[in-house]
């Protein structure tokens, strides 16, 4: 038996295994089956059938908040990608300049999200912030940026898109690194302009890293709970509450966790269905 | 060229102003005094620098042990998960076990790692 296991190798496989099951598979299946109890944290659970599905289904905040998480993810993820992609092909050769300029664009990524979505709240406030302070100086109108929806709902988008471009950028600079020079060498030869090598080689070479970057900022924007809770807390009234911080509401302050869980499971189901297209697309490609 | 330069240089030092904008705030902000930080008109240079927010962080909260224990839990984080992720990666990729079914093959890896999200894995964290 030890000896089929160590032959197999299946043995090395046992640690990770292990730790998945600890703290990824049983919580997911415990989610699950949780789903179908009512539960206050105080007594103990009961089983509830189907009845939280059945309210879930009329639950006009939940589906909208799924339709706020769906409109911050459709406008943010052309920023998280185009940003990226700017400041990778402005700094993807080995200079002095652009190793500093890399590392500074780096810094937003390192900082702990819930610090770097402080100082941003603090600057944007309305009355006592900078921006607003600087805007008054120029003699243009304060902006209510965390007060209205509309500029709630594109702080939000900016300060995501901040915090995720160091990540993304270093993607695309390694995917710039790998494209060999022999190619632009022979567009050169041939006289291709800086337009046509960038939309001829260099972007479809980029393929690869380009659906990385996407699938990798849709997955961190469609989860995100840290910056929205900190900026806005979901306001102003519910007009940024996304899934997730309307899943946290549901099971920390209405203290629902059994529903709390329901909603968790149709969550999931749905980052499921979106994580299954791009790797669709990918495939197609 | 010399204009495609001087458009890049513009867009790349906007974007550097707008996205260094909060960390130089924090770290100037940690140079002001407490009634200077609440002031209103905010100061982009601090009028008086002091160290006193220093010399609170570390003699009045402890900080010294929370860089102790932070140090302590990544430490010891990147260690298990090195260990782990490469005895994990070579039984996977040569393992013979279930007749090298689905587990290695690219699209249920990728699975695997959009499922968990990449980033909160315990085992695969950044």
């Amino acid at each position: 038996m030890l000896y089929k296991l160590v032959k197999s190798r299946f043995i090395f496989v046992i640690p990770a295994l292990v730790f998945l099951s600890l703290f990824v598979l049983i919580p997911i299946v415990s989610v699950f089956v949780m789903s179908f109890y009512d539960w206050d944290l105080l007594s103990p659970p009961q089983f509830a059938g189907i009845k939280n599905f059945l309210m879930m289904f009329k639950d006009r905040m939940f589906w909208n908040s799924i339709l706020i998480s769906l409109k911050i993810l459709i406008i943010t993820v052309p920023f998280t990608f185009f940003i990226p992609l700017f400041l990778a092909l402005a700094l993807h050769r080995e200079t002095t300049s652009s190793k500093v300029l890399r590392a500074l664009f780096y810094w937003p990524y390192m900082m702990p999200a819930v610090a770097g979505t402080t100082m941003w709240k603090w600057l944007l406030s309305y009355d006592t912030g900078l921006l607003n302070y600087l805007l008054r100086i120029v003699g243009l109108k304060p902006v209510p940026w965390l007060l209205s929806p509309t500029p709630a709902t594109m702080s939000i988008v900016f300060v995501r898109t901040w915090g995720m471009t160091g990540l993304l950028m270093m993607m695309f600079i390694t995917g710039l690194q790998n494209i060999p020079n022999e190619y632009y060498e022979a567009a050169m030869i041939d006289g291709a302009n800086r337009w046509q090598i960038f939309w001829k080689i260099t972007f479809p070479l980029l393929k690869n890293t380009n659906l990385l970057v996407l699938v990798t900022s849709i997955a961190h924007v469609f989860r995100d709970f840290a910056t929205i809770y900190v900026l806005t807390g979901g306001g102003p009234g519910y007009a940024t509450t996304v899934t997730p911080l309307y899943i946290y509401l549901t099971a920390f302050t209405q203290f629902r966790i059994g529903y709390a869980y329901t909603l968790s499971v149709v969550f999931l189901l749905i980052s499921f269905v979106i994580a299954m297209i791009s790797l669709r697309i990918r495939e197609s490609r | 060229m010399k204009i495609s330069s001087i458009i890049k240089w513009f867009f790349l030092i906007t974007l550097l102003i707008l996205y260094m904008l909060p960390v130089y705030y924090a770290i100037i902000s940690s140079f002001k005094s407490l009634g200077e930080i609440y002031s209103y008109p905010p100061t982009i240079i601090p009028k008086v620098f002091t160290l006193k927010a220093y010399k609170e962080a570390i003699q009045g909260q402890d900080l010294l042990i929370y860089l102790k224990n932070t140090l302590f839990v990544a430490v010891v984080a990147t260690v298990i998960t090195v260990v782990v992720c490469v005895m994990g990666g070579y039984g996977l990729a040569k393992g013979t076990f279930l007749g090298k079914i689905a587990l290695n093959t690219s699209c249920c890896n990728d699975t695997v790692c959009l499922s968990t999200g990449y980033h909160g894995s315990p085992l695969c964290h950044d």
